[in-house]
């Protein structure tokens, strides 16, 4: 029993994450892993686990990651199919977190990733707000963004790239772009981690684009009280949920998603593919 | 005058030289303290058991060598001085060799060694001796309960010594693999090779030490220097890049929007006066805002085509 409120066992998880494999397998593919690991379930310990266990079967691919801190390497995990995704489940990784960048070219990041989190009193309604305001910049600057849900508080908003770019340029325009967003709305937007700045307000966090963290991945599983996923949606959705100030239309569960990918398919799957560049920022201030 | 770290002599045949050991490495590394953040307290660290917590005073721990996961063999102290090299005084010399038989990679720490009082005229003649002789001694001694082997050299009128990894400790090329050490073979062209001489010969240079430096380390202490002199260093090792650039980037980004959406900058007045972006977002109908968002992203399409 993972799930002990709801009573959502091991055996509905692993058989959750066995049947989102198609969807999500595109998103997780070739990226080094960090698995999150909850052997007791959601409300007992957890761990993160980079270097791939010792006693993974020989056919687990992994990656070998330079890791400064240990001054050393770290070979990750890396799930390429349906197989190792279960292997994974199995050992309780209720969360899956790749990283934004593959792991034959770490240094490049195939996405520019937003997650905005509410601080109390705030909710995932101030979010869309947010989000909104973020596509639209996105928007105006020619370029494509698409919104998840992070499965608990907040909503995180992707721009694929799938060009040449370095975690040196995604970073600071991310952080760019959320220095705007608070400057245009302070009331609202903060662009700073520390906790007592995000009281009413919403976190746009930029530094998830980095190469030494990760984000949870779409379809993963969050270790809530409820088994919530990581669900893309669609801009009329968060724009309905924000119109009729109803966060459940923004919460979506393992059978909820099952459902919503049957019947629309992959909504996430352009992150994987559409090339968009950033404008380089610098060239214009020169 | 610098400490001796050991003393003892240098025994070969019958000949006995007093000698003294004197590091010939000053470390440089840059040491920190840990503090707590909020208060600069000091930390402390406790050895506490896994099991429950406790701290454990130093005369209850045992060393435990892992046989396989989680099952250790414990050997005491005792067991360990029982099979300590025997404290001896000598650096026993066992073989001259020529230098350039030792392959640097067996070189580990360098000392100097210096005459013990009223040794200094066998110390003279060792040195004089040794230096004619164009030779390098290999001694074994004993220092800090470890056997130590080491190649003993004149430099001018002084000895060297240099401590030595044994045989086993040396990794042989052969043992790292084929993907570290390619097979021999391979065709080269001999152009090639006479360039990558070329090249080689034009950056052919008296080694001269002093040339490099520990940037990093100069570079850390010179911020250390600074944040004591009380002059503010921002953000300094934080793991922000570039903080400077970015409310350009941010003022670029601005301007940039600015152009697209056919908005004129509101110049330098009103400086920090949070600006509402102009369409509040959430009441916008959804039509609209598709349209909206369209033409704009036709336009800065036209842009970029320019």
């Amino acid at each position: 029993m993972l799930w002990p409120e709801v009573g959502f066992t091991k055996g509905e998880m692993i058989d959750y994450y066995a049947r989102i494999a198609d969807a999500i397998l595109p998103h997780i593919r070739a990226r080094p892993m960090t698995l999150k690991r909850y052997p007791n379930g959601v409300a007992e310990k957890h761990f993160y686990e980079k270097r791939c266990p010792k006693h993974r079967p020989d056919w687990v691919e992994t990656a070998p990651i330079w890791s400064g801190r240990n001054e050393g390497e770290i070979d990750y995990c890396v799930c390429d199919d349906r197989a190792t995704l279960i292997w994974m489940a199995q050992l309780a990784s209720l969360e899956l977190h790749p990283s934004l960048s593959r792991s034959k070219e770490i240094e490049r990041p195939t996405v520019l990733a937003f997650d905005l989190d509410p601080g109390a009193p705030a909710t995932i309604m101030e979010c869309c707000t947010i989000a909104l305001r973020l596509r639209e910049l996105f928007g105006d600057l020619g370029l494509e963004s698409f919104p998840k849900t992070s499965g608990s508080k907040g909503i995180q908003v992707y721009v694929p790239l799938n060009t040449k770019i370095a975690y040196e340029q995604t970073k600071p325009f991310a952080r760019a772009v959320a220095q705007l967003l608070e400057r245009q709305d302070p009331d609202l937007v903060v662009s700073r981690m520390a906790k007592n700045l995000r009281k009413g307000k919403v976190l746009v966090d930029w530094s998830q684009n980095d190469e030494h963290k990760t984000t949870v991945s779409v379809y993963s599983l969050r270790a809530r009280e409820r088994p919530t996923v990581s669900t893309p949606v669609e801009w009329k959705e968060v724009e309905r949920a924000l119109k009729r100030e109803d966060p459940d239309l923004l919460s979506f569960e393992a059978g909820d998603v099952l459902k919503r990918v049957k019947k629309s398919g992959d909504l996430f799957a352009p992150v994987a593919e559409l090339k968009q560049k950033l404008p380089d920022l610098e060239q214009a201030v020169r | 005058m610098p400490r001796a770290i050991w003393s003892g002599s240098i025994s070969f045949g019958l000949l006995n030289v007093p000698v003294k050991l004197y590091s010939a490495v000053s470390r440089k590394n840059v040491s920190f303290r840990e503090l707590r953040e909020k208060d600069g307290s000091r930390i402390r660290h406790k050895r506490v058991a896994e099991a429950d917590g406790e701290e454990v005073s130093y005369e209850d721990i045992v060393k435990g060598y892992e046989v396989a996961p989680e099952q250790y063999v414990v050997i005491t102290r005792d067991e360990l001085e029982e099979i300590d090299p025997k404290k001896t005084r000598a650096i026993e010399i066992q073989d001259f060799v020529d230098l350039d038989d030792i392959d640097p990679i067996y070189f580990d720490h360098p000392y100097y060694l210096g005459p013990d009082k009223g040794a200094e005229k066998a110390y003279a003649l060792l040195v004089k001796a040794m230096g004619d002789a164009k030779k390098v001694a290999v001694a074994r001694f004993v220092l800090r309960n470890r056997e130590h082997l080491a190649a003993i050299r004149p430099a001018d009128n002084v000895l060297t010594m240099a401590t030595m990894r044994f045989a086993d400790e040396v990794v042989a090329p052969g043992e790292l693999g084929e993907d570290v050490v390619p097979e021999d073979g391979r065709k080269l062209d001999k152009r090639e090779v006479d360039m990558a001489k070329q090249l080689i010969d034009s950056l052919t240079a008296d080694f001269d030490p002093s040339k490099y430096h520990d940037e990093y380390r100069e570079e850390l202490l010179s911020l250390i220097d600074r944040k004591a002199q009380g002059k503010s260093v921002v953000e300094a090792v934080s793991e922000e890049p570039t903080p400077t650039k970015a409310p350009d980037l941010m003022a670029a980004l601005e301007e940039s929007l600015a152009a697209v959406r056919g908005e004129p900058l509101s110049g330098g007045d009103g400086d920090g006066a949070a600006k509402k972006p102009k369409r509040s977002t959430a009441k916008k109908s959804p039509s609209r805002s598709k349209s909206s968002q369209s033409k704009s992203r036709s336009r800065s399409k036209a842009k970029a085509a320019k």
